[in-house]
């Protein structure tokens, strides 16, 4: 049985999968969490966005932990 | 006197405001960049609270569509250009306030000039291309900027003190997306961008007042559908980092870098301004206005160092991206803040 995690989503990713949340099964570093999310999830591979995590952009891989708060800001530039 | 006093006496006797922050507030002058979504909002509350001095900056001319959310203007405004019309609305809420209007879009050539007569910046435009060249600027000349966005239900809220940090939008998203729906496909409410207008004036009012919870180089992503908000700490992206999109790694020059590349016979010089920009440089090097190009391209040297200019930065950027991106030459750089750098050091 397989950890799960959290990922929000924002913008037109929620579009996508018509949800504002998705669940990912856990890895513990940050490059494996985005592999595993395209593996899963292929629609959002050409998509841009940033990732957040515990309220922190990330752009370097670091280690995760099982709690972490995870979101998925793709640019907006409407007004 | 005794006029400031009553107007603003509700907002003076709250926590932390006072007489010294309504001084700070009428002291001030914003450039508002958009008088649309929201601009119209954001500008009905700077003006309203007393900001001393404010910009409009709009070159669009209202449409019927611009009235389900541009909520200065009305039926009757239809043809007339928004930066005047908004500046009409606003002006007897505050008589004293002193509203300048630009009624044209901002652009390379004017926004120095623009901007560097403002304390701070308020983005209320709509798309990535003037964004991008907002933010350069302001970063270049160290102003305050405060980003807002919107996308159908949602939001998206950033305030960049430009202080010695230097986090700006590039920190955020490194180079302007290609993705970009505009409000003619992806829709907007009237209600929410008069949510993310006000949130822009309250943090630029935070900011000028100096209160300690204004947003501090981070970005509130707001869902006003589910009441979802997420706030993010932004750090300085790693100066060497590769271009996330394209893998390739983006080469600034400083004026000093750019001085050695003159006149060196492996290098070519390209300056991407228009033809009737000025002043034209000194020194030898080949021009290729930005639009034209990708069908002179043959005019360039793989074999050789590339080496871009234009007028403040951000057309170099974009000529050295496509160079990369889509002619594969390896070796290019670009002069960060433009042949005007250059010049303001000789």
């Amino acid at each position: 049985m397989s950890n799960k995690i959290t990922i929000k989503l924002f913008g037109n990713l929620s579009e996508l999968v018509n949800t504002h949340e998705i669940l990912i099964d856990f890895k513990s570093t940050f490059f494996e969490l985005k592999a595993e999310l395209f593996l899963q999830f292929p629609m959002f591979e050409n998509k841009e966005f940033v990732f957040a995590i515990d309220q922190k952009l990330i752009h370097e891989n670091i280690l995760i932990n099982q709690n972490a708060e995870i979101a998925l800001l793709p640019p907006f530039s409407g007004g | 006197m005794t006029d400031n006093y009553l107007r603003f006496q509700r907002q003076t006797i709250l926590p932390n405001f006072g007489d010294e922050a309504q001084q700070k507030l009428l002291n001030s002058k914003v450039l508002v960049i958009g008088a649309g979504g929201l601009g119209c909002p954001c500008l009905q509350y700077l003006v309203s609270c007393g900001i001393g001095t404010i910009g409009i900056v709009d070159g669009d001319i209202i449409d019927i569509s611009n009235l389900q959310r541009q909520i200065l203007f009305t039926t009757n405004d239809i043809g007339k250009n928004k930066s005047i019309i908004a500046k009409e609305k606003l002006k007897d809420i505050h008589p004293s306030t002193k509203i300048d209007s630009f009624p044209f879009y901002i652009d390379e050539k004017n926004a120095i000039d623009l901007i560097s007569k403002y304390d701070v910046v308020v983005d209320c435009t709509d798309n990535f291309k003037t964004r991008y060249l907002i933010n350069d600027v302001c970063a270049e000349l160290s102003t305050p900027l405060i980003f807002g966005a919107n996308f159908q239900f949602e939001g998206q809220l950033a305030v960049f003190k430009m202080d010695d940090s230097m986090i700006n939008l590039r920190d955020v998203f490194p180079k302007p997306p290609k993705q970009a729906m505009r409000c003619e496909e992806a829709g907007a409410l009237g209600a929410v961008l008069g949510i993310m207008g006000s949130l822009q004036a309250l943090e630029t009012i935070k900011l000028i007042t100096e209160q300690k919870d204004g947003l501090n180089n981070e970005i509130l992503y707001l869902n006003l559908m589910k009441y979802e908000t997420i706030k993010i700490k932004i750090s300085k992206k790693m100066p060497d980092v590769t271009c996330p999109m394209s893998g390739n790694t983006i080469i600034d020059l400083n004026v000093e870098e750019f001085i050695g590349k003159i006149n060196n016979p492996m290098v070519q010089l390209i300056d991407v301004r228009n033809e009737i920009e000025i002043p034209k440089v000194d020194f030898e090097c080949i021009q290729i206005p930005l639009p034209i190009l990708k069908e002179n391209i043959h005019l360039l040297n793989k074999e050789k160092e590339i080496v871009l200019f234009c007028h403040i930065g951000v057309r170099s950027l974009e000529a050295l991206e496509l160079l990369q991106d889509e002619f594969d030459f390896k070796h290019v750089s670009h002069l960060k803040g433009g042949i005007m750098k250059y010049f303001s050091m000789k």
